[in-house]
């Protein structure tokens, strides 16, 4: 190397390591992980499905939680809840963390409905102006006459007696239970709180963090579990609590997926870094060679966290398993540099095998590349991740690790022994070539039996395992309070407030007629406590200008023995216009708490969501809603299966386009068949056997198992290419065979942990790839013996 | 929760401002006395005494209500039951089926269609509305005197007691819920509301040592009263 190379070494070496530190502070001041199963939702089809899903996510609705605390009686229930929620708002850890806490209805809420609707009830005395309409007929009038009088006659009529004159045919009484009814299915008082019909104590809360920031939802779930333990240990243990909210979920999610992730890069580095100073018997060169994978994990997490403000479980996940993929360019120069170094040193020796290593390294990136046209966004999160850090790892590995690196490496025994054992097994497999023939039908049959019995996952469903126990506390506390629907709902949609709560309107009249044809059993909306001004002002108006409507009112009351002039309240108010109820009324009242949890707002429109109550004719109700200007149905399970397998049919295309874009790049680079088929097939026969590896554990074909064969090509492509360029000198073949062996044991560590895994996606990354990359290591040695090696075509 | 339930404290500080409507208050007169002659009791203390140490009532009655929207008072009646400690049930037959159980911490409704029932304990003001009479029949002194200010006249074998709410937002609501009979025997109930509506309910037959069975006491006050 002359000086003027070496200068140029040692600056592309300094800049290379400055680019490092300057992103991994860029990674420690941005980091910022979750576990938002939304970001596997797609952006193609079904996207409003998928835009309105995203909205309940993130909505109040999705912030929200319900505590449920049992004790030996209700009493008690309610005292411990009430000394829960008073830890709750002590503890700084939840104080702030919480938009709402709830024990109890909000102070005046009787009055603040009065003042709200009484001088409005007009407006509310039907639904609709049809209906109004209806009312206003004289046999509807002499009907409410007569109710009037039934009311009157019952023992608590002193209450009736003192809204009548104004309000003769008890619109109020029906509105506050009505409304009563809409603040809480399931939900009585008792000494002024909350209580279930079995006698449980509830706080109703709302976090300010969405449910899928697992970080900020941590400690809040934290203070909650510390509150109750605490008011537990004061009671005997006589109490219990159950929860409902999907940060419970997110956050157990979260945290199992980190944990793995922690234990995996962990378990997997120190055990590569163990294996590393045993081949190459140097300090220096454990370390060194660590760089290109540290770099090319913080490289890839910052363009994540670039690009998208935090990182994916799962792209995480592959971030571990980066260190398998990279580690093979740092792996293959070491060996050829131990085991065939170049005169001049590392830097020599790097650009002899740089041919075989910048192919190995495109054609994994092509791979990945494919990924980016994922609907998916966290499959293209994973796509950006494995392109930058792939490329990173590389560009380390060129720029940085020769000028690291000492020019003679020492000698080692275990690197020498298995340099023996592989020589050996190579020869004995080049004598006797029905092992290799055996090695490659056995992939084959693996894979044939995948292929048989492979369950191919619908891609969304399978992403997510709940954990049982929440889910089953999840349903002890919705049995008793919501049951409404939690994953098909009705969205009204409007540019404006008043415009979605036209939409809404609209939707509360489809959904009542789907009511009455047993479609549904009942409907929670807006609707009911603020009818959009529109409907309010025609409700109204056509119940006032019903021809002659006071006479006839006059004249049915007199002759069910009312006395008129006892109403004069009543009669004022139909000659006086009514001013609608608003949106912004009902927000700046007791009401507020529960009316947010109605609206969401995304991209300058206004949403207005509607839960539904057992749902036993979806099709019918969805065609229903489809007729309702302004109105989307929202059926997520549907939506899910439909987008999984839509999004599957797509992933398995992008596989299929990174085999061939693989195939093609190994054409380019080789233009020879029997080499290119030598680089390929080990790959193709790898991902056949990881499907078989799949059937075998039981795991599905699934949009994570699809990635993860992708990523098994593009490693065993490697492994192909590797040895296709080495054959033609025994002592790079041996150093080739080395260092595949080395990558592909590295690999297994850290693919076998993830196999491990309690977290479905990141078991079934690691099967396949485990499985995928075991079967490149031994078919790739086997295909170029059966095609024939350099030196063989040239002996022919 | 009904609006029954609900309006009652909204009701003592918005309707009871507005403009009530006029009212023809009643003419009572009280009825024949539902027991034999006795000497009136002494002292109100005496008459809560009697009423304490009775089992149980088993009353038929009549109530008439003057309401103040109603050109005619509405007629009802019924059977009453009360027993210890603080159980009531209140039928009426005609004109058309309705009842009204309270327990010491519910109360229920039945008007012969739909049946609801209220948690008293999670309603104090409510609670105190609806027990007042169950209190009274229970010769309860204790809740009696921090919710009412009572007095006691007789005129020969004549009594009345008066029970004048003083707690909001009863107060606001009810004038009086007066007692009457002769001897020992209780012969009328009138509610006198602020407005000027007046319910008299005129007792027309009663076991005033009405003893109920298990049986009997789960049929007509509930399963609390077991």
């Amino acid at each position: 190397m002359t000086e003027v190379g070496g200068r140029s070494v040692r600056r592309a070496a300094w800049l290379a390591g400055a680019s490092m530190v300057a992103l991994a502070c860029f990674v420690a001041l941005r980091f910022s992980a979750t576990a938002d199963i939304v970001a596997f939702m797609p952006d193609g089809d079904d996207r409003q499905v998928a835009a309105l899903a995203r909205l309940v996510a993130d909505s109040e609705l999705g912030r929200s939680m319900v505590l449920m605390v049992g004790a030996p009686d209700t009493d008690q229930a309610v005292a411990a809840a009430r000394a829960i929620e008073t830890r709750l708002i002590q503890d700084p850890r939840s104080r702030d963390a919480f938009a709402a806490l709830d024990g109890e209805p909000p102070p005046d809420i009787d009055r603040a409905l009065w003042e709200l609707y009484h001088d409005r009830r007009l407006a509310f005395v039907a639904r609709t102006p049809d209906e109004a309409a209806a009312r206003a007929t004289s046999e509807a009038l002499a009907e409410a006459a007569n109710r009037l009088k039934r009311e009157l006659a019952n023992p608590m009529s002193t209450l009736i007696a003192r809204v009548a004159p104004s309000d003769p045919l008890l619109t109020m009484p029906d509105l506050y239970d009505e409304l009563h009814s809409s603040l809480g299915g399931g939900v009585s008082l008792r000494d002024g709180r909350f209580v279930t019909e079995d006698g449980h104590a509830l706080l109703f809360a709302a976090t300010r963090a969405p449910a899928f920031d697992a970080t900020a939802q941590r400690p809040l779930l934290d203070a909650i579990a510390d509150a109750f333990a605490a008011e537990n240990a004061e009671a005997g243990g006589t109490l219990t609590l159950d929860t409902s909210g999907v940060n419970r979920f997110a956050a157990v999610t979260a945290s199992a997926v980190e944990g793995d992730v922690k234990r995996v890069g962990v378990v997997s580095s120190v055990a590569l870094l163990a294996l590393l100073f045993a081949l190459f018997r140097s300090p220096r060169v454990v370390v060194v060679s660590a760089l290109p994978v540290v770099g090319g994990v913080v490289a890839g997490a910052a363009a994540t966290l670039a690009a998208y403000g935090r990182i994916h479980g799962v792209t995480l996940a592959f971030g571990a398993s980066l260190i398998g993929v990279a580690i093979d360019y740092v792996v293959h120069l070491l060996c050829h540099h131990a085991i065939a170094p170049a005169q001049s040193g590392p830097r020599a020796t790097l650009d002899r095998i740089w041919p075989g290593l910048a192919t190995g390294a495109v054609t994994t990136l092509v791979g990945f590349v494919a990924l980016a046209g994922s609907s998916f966004r966290g499959l293209q999160e994973v796509a950006l991740f494995a392109v930058v850090g792939i490329s990173a790892a590389l560009g380390y590995t060129r720029w940085l690790l020769p000028a690291l690196l000492p020019q003679v490496l020492p000698a080692s025994r275990l690197r020498a022994a298995l340099a023996r054992v592989l020589a050996v097994a190579l020869s004995k497999l080049r004598a006797q070539r029905g092992i290799a023939v055996a090695l490659l039908l056995a992939s084959l049959a693996l894979g044939t039996f995948g292929l048989s019995r492979a369950e191919w996952g619908a891609g969304l469903a399978d992403l997510g395992d709940l954990d049982p126990d929440l889910l089953a506390e999840d349903d002890r506390v919705r049995s008793r309070v919501a049951r409404f629907e939690q994953s098909r709902f009705v969205f009204a949609e409007g540019a404006t407030v008043d415009e979605a709560l036209e939409a809404n309107d609209r939707v509360a009249d489809a959904l009542r007629a789907a009511v009455a044809d047993g479609e549904l059993a009942a409907f929670r909306s807006a609707a009911t406590f603020v009818p959009s001004p529109a409907r309010q002002r025609a409700v109204a108006e056509a119940f006032t200008s019903a021809p002659n409507l006071r006479d006839r009112w006059s004249t049915a009351f007199v002759e069910a023995g009312f006395r008129p002039e006892a109403f004069g309240q009543f009669t004022q108010a139909l000659a006086a216009p009514v001013a609608p109820l608003t949106w912004e009324d009902v927000m700046e009242s007791p009401l507020a708490s529960m009316a947010r949890t109605f609206r969401a707002d995304d991209d300058g429109r206004v949403y207005f969501v509607t839960f539904l109550l057992d749902v036993s004719d979806a099709d019918a109700l969805a065609a229903r809603i489809a007729d309702v200007p302004g109105a989307t149905w929202v059926d997520q399970p549907a939506a899910m299966a439909r987008a999984g397998a839509a999004v599957r049919a797509r992933t398995f295309e992008l596989f299929v386009a990174g085999l061939v874009a693989v195939l093609l790049t190994l054409v380019a680079r080789y233009r020879s068949p029997r080499r290119v088929a030598a680089a390929f097939l080990p790959a193709v026969l790898g991902a056949l056997a990881a499907v078989g590896a799949l059937a075998v554990a039981g795991l599905a074909v699934d949009l994570i198992a699809l990635t993860a064969l992708l990523m098994v090509v593009s490693m065993g492509v490697d492994y192909g290419v590797f040895l296709a360029d080495s054959d033609a000198d025994p002592d790079d073949e041996i150093a080739t065979l080395v260092g595949v062996f080395v990558a592909c044991g590295s690999t297994v560590l850290g693919f076998g942990l993830l196999a491990m895994s309690a977290f479905p996606m990141l078991r079934t990354i690691g099967v396949t790839a485990a499985a995928g990359v075991v079967a490149c290591l031994l078919v790739a040695p086997a295909s170029l013996i059966l095609l024939g090696n350099a030196r063989e075509g040239e002996h022919r | 929760m009904s609006f029954r339930v609900a309006v009652l404290g909204v009701l003592a500080g918005v309707l009871v401002a507005a403009t009530a409507p006029p009212s023809a208050r009643a003419q009572v007169e009280d009825s024949a006395p539902t027991a034999a002659p006795e000497a009136p009791a002494s002292s109100l203390d005496a008459l809560l005494d009697a009423f304490a140490a009775m089992p149980g009532l088993e009353a038929r009655f009549v109530e008439e209500k003057t309401i103040g929207l109603l050109a005619v008072p509405l007629v009802s009646e019924g059977t009453l039951y009360f027993t210890r400690p603080g159980l009531l049930y209140r039928r009426v037959e005609s004109p058309s089926p309705a009842e009204v159980r309270i327990t010491p911490t519910t109360l229920e409704f039945f008007d012969g269609v739909s049946r609801e029932t209220v948690d008293l304990a999670a309603r104090p003001d409510v609670r105190l509305f609806v027990q007042s009479l169950v209190w009274i029949l229970a010769g309860d002194r204790a809740a009696l005197g921090g919710a009412f200010d009572a007095s006691y006249t007789v005129d020969g074998d004549r009594w009345t007691a008066r029970f004048a709410p003083k707690v909001a937002p009863m107060n606001e609501l009810i004038e009086a819920i007066e007692l009457s009979g002769v001897g020992r025997g209780v012969a009328t109930i009138t509610v006198r509301e602020t407005s000027g509506d007046v319910a008299v309910t005129r007792i027309v037959d009663a076991n005033p040592a009405r003893v109920f069975s298990s049986d009997e006491r789960v049929r007509l006050f509930g399963e609390a009263s077991r």
